[in-house]
C-alpha cells in the first residue's frame, strides 16, 4: 500500500512538473486555454486511473483512448470520402492507413516484453463497398525486450548420446561420439538480416488479444513475426 | 550566451523589416518568417534536451508515455498554429490568421475528444 501511494505521488508530481514546464512554453495567444483543457484532463486521469486498480476496477486509459481515436479517424475518412474526389480519397486513405499503423505499433509497444514494433495493414480501399476503411489484415514485426526472459525452447538435439539395446552396455551397444549441435544457417549478409528468435507464444497471444480488442479484428487476421534485438 | 545571439537576430531582423516594410513589404514578411525559424532552431536543441530529460524522469517514475506524448503534441500544435497566425498578422492578413487559429483549435479539440471520453468512461466505470 505504501509502495502504491509512493508511486502514485511520484507520478502526479512528475506529471505536474511536466505540465507546468509545457505551459511555460505555450504561446500567450488564444491557444493556451485549449491546451490547458487538455493538460488538465490528462492530469485528472493520471490522478484517478491508479485508484481504479486499487478497487479492482482497473481502467486502461490508452486502450480507451485508442478505441475512441480509431472511431473518430474512421468517421473522418467516411466524411472525407463523401466530400472529396478520387485523388483526395486516395490521399485520405494513405493518411488513415498511416494513422492505423502508428496506433497498432503504439498498442503493440504497450504490451509487456515488447521493445519495438513495426506494423503494416491491408485495409478495404474500395469506397463503394459498405466496409470501406475496414482493416482486413495486420502484420506486426515485434522486437522482444532483451530484459525479459526468453521463451524456453527445445531444439530436439542431444549434445551426446548412445544408442543401444536394453541392458548394461554389452557387446550390442553402439557407441556414437559426441554429436555437434547444428549451428544456425544464415544466407546473405548477416548484418542486413534481423535475427529471428524462437517465437514466444505467450507474448504473441498478448499482442494478438490487445490488437484484436482495440481494433475489433478477427484473431486470424493478425500475423505476428518476432525478432531478437 | 545564446540569449545574446537570439536578441541580436531579433533586433537585426526588426530593423530590416522596418526598412523594407515601406518599399518592399513582401520581403519584410519573409525576413520575419526567417527570423522566427532561425530563433526556433537556436533553441530547438536546448528544448529537445529538456524534453528528453523529463521523459527520462517519467520513465524512471513509471509514468505512461501516453500522457507525455499527448501534452507534447498539444504544445507543438498550439505553438505552430500561433506562429503561423502571427506571421499572417504581421503581413496584415488578420482573416487568414484567425482561420489558422481556428484550425489549430479544431485539431486540439479533435485530439482532446478521445482523452475526454476516456475520462468519462473512467468515471462511469468507477460509479457503483
Amino acid at each position: 500500500m505504501i509502495e502504491f501511494i509512493k508511486n502514485w505521488t511520484v507520478n502526479i508530481v512528475v506529471l505536474v512538473l511536466f505540465i507546468v514546464i509545457t505551459e511555460m512554453l505555450l504561446p500567450r495567444g488564444k491557444m493556451k486555454k485549449y491546451a490547458n483543457l487538455m493538460t488538465g484532463t490528462i492530469l485528472v486521469i493520471a490522478i484517478i486511473e491508479p485508484v481504479t486498480g486499487l478497487f479492482g476496477k482497473a481502467f486502461d486509459f490508452s486502450y480507451s483512448q485508442a478505441v475512441t481515436a480509431g472511431s473518430i479517424d474512421k468517421r473522418e475518412i467516411e466524411k472525407a470520402s463523401r466530400m472529396f474526389g478520387e485523388e483526395q480519397i486516395r490521399q485520405t486513405i494513405r493518411l488513415y492507413r498511416n494513422r492505423i499503423i502508428e496506433q497498432i505499433e503504439y498498442q503493440a509497444r504497450e504490451v509487456d516484453g515488447v521493445y519495438d514494433a513495426k506494423a503494416d495493414v491491408i485495409i478495404n480501399e474500395d469506397w463503394n463497398s459498405p466496409g470501406f476503411g475496414e482493416i482486413r489484415r495486420v502484420y506486426i514485426e515485434v522486437e522482444g525486450d532483451p530484459d525479459e526472459p526468453a521463451a524456453p525452447h527445445n531444439r530436439g538435439i542431444r549434445k551426446s548420446g548412445s544408442i543401444g539395446a536394453a541392458g548394461d552396455g554389452g557387446a550390442d551397444m553402439i557407441m556414437i561420439p559426441d554429436v555437434r549441435e547444428v549451428e544456425r544457417i544464415r544466407i546473405g549478409d548477416p548484418g542486413s538480416i534481423p535475427e529471428r528468435t524462437v517465437p514466444d507464444r505467450e507474448l504473441e497471444e498478448k499482442i494478438t488479444e490487445r490488437i484484436s480488442d482495440v481494433f475489433g479484428l478477427n484473431r486470424e487476421n493478425i500475423v505476428i513475426t518476432q525478432f531478437a534485438r | 550566451m545564446e540569449i545574446i545571439q537570439i536578441i541580436g537576430v531579433g533586433l537585426v531582423s526588426t530593423l530590416i523589416m522596418l526598412i523594407l516594410r515601406k518599399q518592399n513589404p513582401e520581403i519584410a514578411v519573409l525576413v520575419g518568417m526567417a527570423a522566427g525559424a532561425f530563433i526556433f532552431l537556436l533553441i530547438a536543441a536546448k528544448l529537445s534536451a529538456v524534453v528528453d530529460q523529463l521523459e527520462e524522469y517519467a520513465a524512471r517514475a513509471d509514468i505512461r508515455p501516453m500522457y507525455f506524448t499527448s501534452v507534447l503534441k498539444i504544445t507543438g500544435i498550439a505553438y505552430i498554429a500561433e506562429f503561423g497566425a502571427e506571421i499572417c498578422r504581421d503581413a496584415g492578413e488578420e482573416a487568414i490568421a484567425s482561420k489558422i487559429e481556428m484550425a489549430g483549435k479544431v485539431i486540439i479539440i479533435a485530439m482532446a475528444i478521445p482523452i475526454i471520453t476516456s475520462l468519462l468512461d473512467l468515471v462511469l466505470k468507477i460509479m457503483p
